[in-house]
């Protein structure tokens, strides 16, 4: 396809049907534009063919003297009239793939071996809403949506600078979707971009049709539960963080921005913490950071503690820990694991049903299931106390939900198993397996290892505005800081 | 340990000097904190003499010949380490399981960590030495209200009682190798004797505020700071034991983690192939397991002459440079 324009419009549409195998929604017309031979090509439903007629007739009718030769014709379209052009002229067949397939239109002129296209996109695409997995309760409301220039445009309406740079870039040997790169050029070195785009375009991927496709080969690396990559539907966050020195990775087709490089700090920060007061937003990251040690310790600890070192459960607690089991079937150890697997099943099935079906799944599980099971003395009530404080510590931190919900059923299992010295043991590998993690060049634990001043200002906990605006914090500054 | 900053290496020893003296037997309580203070105080002074003659001379203790003497001296004590481990677990928790499975699992932890790289192995140790001083200041914290003044004994010192504590920590430790490799200009010099202070800061204030809360009566104890663990109290959080106990595990585990990538580090220039990194793992392993069977008394022994007779090669390789030039 990389195959230069012939001077046949007949033979250049062949080729392309010949490419695209004669599929039904390429449409192709022959007209006569200027007594000259012209050859229309566009994808239905792409491409609005009343659009492409109101602006040549408006703009063929203004014209002062007719072309002589098919380049003169050329030259009128894209130099005397007011159509809005692409600024890229095609020379090739593989050029004019690319503009039809993102919707525009071309016109092979027969007897020039160049091709003009036409802006005549008319897709169908979801407006752009609210988003569906990052709440808040200031800032705007906005979420990405499908097309990747509708995003690109909302990110560029937040940062008017000439700083913002796009590049784009096709991934997908399949599927050729265009994949955009979004970076503040003062903050992001140029060998950093180069060497992100060798790995978009090397990633030996068949389709891409969400930005996480891409995570693992952007952040190379061994296996990790963790991931060293962020999303995000929010154009004020991939603002934000294109802000910070970060790059923002979009890929047309899917609301979900891909955030590198991304720390473990920021899975506890949102948006409406640089709204709110300072304190309260380090209250709340101070309760996220515990409600992640909730979610993924505190069954395996109970299963634990009751199971090996029962003395340092207070009497009362005990007690009722002992009555309960004793009146049910299974041990704790198999009943934790039980209840987190239902917990687990019930979630998933709510997922991905419809969501009036979904809720209804919830409220069996969650009222008849488990209140059933605590009554017919199936399950002790101790556990599907803990099991429920976990399940709810999980959603304060969503992006972490794959790795907690998988750590969960390891420290229970490594409670169940061996006890305490497992629980120390799979933490330190954990604790191991998080400060391992690197993308692009920087440590995922950064800024709280290697400790960096900037964790005291946006760390763990968050100071004033009036404070950290002094010294605004760039990803940059953690490289070489010489510790 | 190529890959490892100065900063990350300071805390590093750190971690490893401050959890072997919160968690070894007979440091804590065998004799009073004023006695043990001046004991370490003097074996500090050795140690920063030590470093100081070594930097001066500038020589490298860690150089190629001496690599399998490094390598015994980490592996000896990464299994000192698990061996400590298994010790202080088994009186934390009073838990009936084997000591070959508590060793087997912390040396399977150590060796996960690894896996990630010695950058990743600072790095935790990093945490850990964090976790150890807020550990220490929380612990202080939760007995100021059962510290009594009158029980710090004061006694005048003389040669003979000030020798019988420092016969406890006569030792060198494994990490005072990584000290003295590391102090090799002034700006290292001066981290080095920071880790030392900070070292001796840290050890002070939990053995006086061991001896202020229990006097005379941490003689009789084995392991008095575990004592103090249990007495003290915040208001109502009166099992804080639990967590100190977690953290301390969580920083044997982090020096065992240490000791064992310095050594497959020693064992790897003895490998030229591909995989070398994996076959000094496996090496380091299968020796750490072997000495695991000695007495940890006995494998601090090994590590002391094998420091000694390291910086003896290194005193002799430089003399003979110098007799050349």
């Amino acid at each position: 396809m990389q195959d230069t324009l012939s001077k046949s419009a007949d033979k250049n549409v062949s080729a392309l049907k010949n490419y695209f195998n004669s599929s039904i929604d390429f449409y192709t017309k022959k007209v006569s534009i200027c007594g000259f031979e012209c050859q229309i090509c566009m994808f239905e439903g792409l491409s609005s063919i009343e659009r492409l007629w109101i602006m040549m007739l408006d703009a063929m009718s203004s014209l002062e003297q007719n072309p002589n030769t098919p380049a003169e014709l050329f030259d009128c379209i894209m130099r005397e009239t007011d159509i809005p052009m692409e600024s890229k002229i095609v020379a090739c067949l593989d050029d004019a793939r690319k503009h039809i397939t993102a919707g525009a239109s071309v016109i092979f002129i027969n007897g020039y071996d160049k091709a003009v296209v036409i802006s005549t996109q008319s897709m169908q695409y979801r407006s752009v809403s609210e988003p569906s997995g990052e709440g808040n309760i200031r800032g705007s409301k906005e979420a990405f949506t499908e097309p990747l220039r509708v995003n690109i445009s909302l990110v560029r309406r937040l940062i008017r600078t000439n700083e913002l740079t796009t590049v784009t870039l096709t991934a997908g040997k399949r599927t050729m979707t265009e994949v955009a790169i979004l970076y503040d050029q003062q903050l992001v070195p140029k060998s950093q971009i180069d060497s992100l785009k060798k790995k978009i375009e090397n990633s030996p991927l068949p389709f891409v049709f969400d930005s996480s496709y891409l995570a693992s080969f952007i952040c190379k690396g061994g296996f990790s539960l963790f991931s060293a990559a962020g999303y995000t539907e929010r154009p004020t966050v991939a603002a934000a963080k294109i802000c910070e020195g970060k790059v923002v990775v979009l890929v047309n087709g899917s609301p979900f921005a891909m955030i590198v490089p991304y720390f473990f700090s920021e899975n506890f920060q949102s948006l409406d913490d640089y709204a709110e007061k300072a304190y309260f937003a380090s209250f709340v990251r101070l309760l996220k950071y515990a409600a992640f040690f909730i979610a993924i310790m505190l069954p395996g600890v109970f299963v634990s503690a009751a199971g090996f070192t029962p003395e340092v459960l207070p009497q009362q607690m005990l007690y009722k820990v002992a009555a309960s089991e004793q009146a049910t079937p299974l041990p704790l150890f198999a009943e934790m694991l039980l209840v987190n697997f239902m917990l687990e099943i019930v979630r998933e099935a709510g997922l991905r049903l419809p969501k009036p079906v979904g809720h209804s799944v919830s409220l069996v599980a969650a009222i008849i299931v488990g209140d059933a099971a605590v009554n017919a003395g199936l399950l002790g009530t101790p556990t599907v106390v803990v099991a429920a404080l976990t399940t709810i510590s999980t959603f304060l931190t969503p992006s972490l939900y794959a790795p907690v919900t998988v750590l969960r059923v390891l420290f229970i299992l490594a409670g169940g198993i061996l006890g305490p010295i497992c629980i120390a043991a799979l933490f330190f590998c954990m604790t191991a397996a998080v400060c391992g993690m690197r993308t692009l060049n920087y440590d995922y634990c950064a800024p709280i290892i290697p400790l960096h001043k900037s964790f005291f200002k946006d760390g763990i906990l968050r100071r004033s505005w009036s404070s950290t605006a002094k010294d605004d914090f760039k990803v940059t500054d953690l490289k070489d800081d010489g510790n | 340990m190529k890959k490892v900053k100065d900063t990350q290496l300071a805390f590093l020893v750190f971690a490893c000097a401050a959890v072997r003296l919160v968690t070894a037997q007979q440091v804590f309580g065998a004799y009073s904190a004023q006695l043990t203070l001046v004991a370490l105080l003097i074996k500090y002074a050795a140690l920063f003499a030590l470093l100081f003659v070594t930097k001066k001379a500038k020589i490298n203790v860690m150089s190629t010949q001496s690599a399998w003497l490094a390598a015994i001296i980490f592996a000896s004590s990464c299994a000192a380490t698990a061996l400590d481990t298994e010790s202080f677990y088994r009186y934390a928790c009073d838990e009936p399981l084997d000591a070959r499975m508590v060793i087997l699992l912390v040396l399977a932890a150590a060796a996960c960590a690894l896996f990630c790289g010695d950058g990743t192995v600072a790095r935790t140790a990093q945490i850990a030495a964090f976790l150890l001083v807020i550990a220490a200041a929380v612990l202080a914290f939760s007995n100021i209200k059962n510290a009594d003044m009158s029980k710090l004994s004061m006694q005048q010192l003389t040669l003979q009682n000030t020798a019988q504590p420092l016969s406890l920590l006569s030792y060198i430790p494994a990490e005072a190798l990584l000290l003295v490799a590391f102090c090799s200009d002034n700006q290292r010099f001066k981290k080095g004797a920071f880790v030392l202070l900070g070292t001796f800061l840290f050890f002070a204030v939990l053995l006086v505020s061991t001896e202020l809360v229990f006097g005379s009566g941490t003689q009789s104890e084995l392991r008095p700071l575990q004592m103090l663990t249990r007495v003290g109290s915040i208001s109502v959080f009166k099992r804080l034991d639990a967590v100190y106990v977690f953290v301390w595990i969580f920083a044997l585990l982090a020096k065992t983690s240490c000791m064992l990538s310095a050594a497959r580090s020693a064992f790897q220039a003895y490998f030229i192939e591909k995989h070398s990194s994996l076959y000094a793992l496996l090496l380091t392993l299968l020796f750490t397991a072997l000495l695991s069977y000695m007495s940890v008394a006995r494998q601090r022994d090994i590590t002391t002459a094998c420091i000694f007779l390291c910086i003896i090669i290194a005193l002799v390789k430089k003399r003979g440079q110098n007799n050349a030039c």
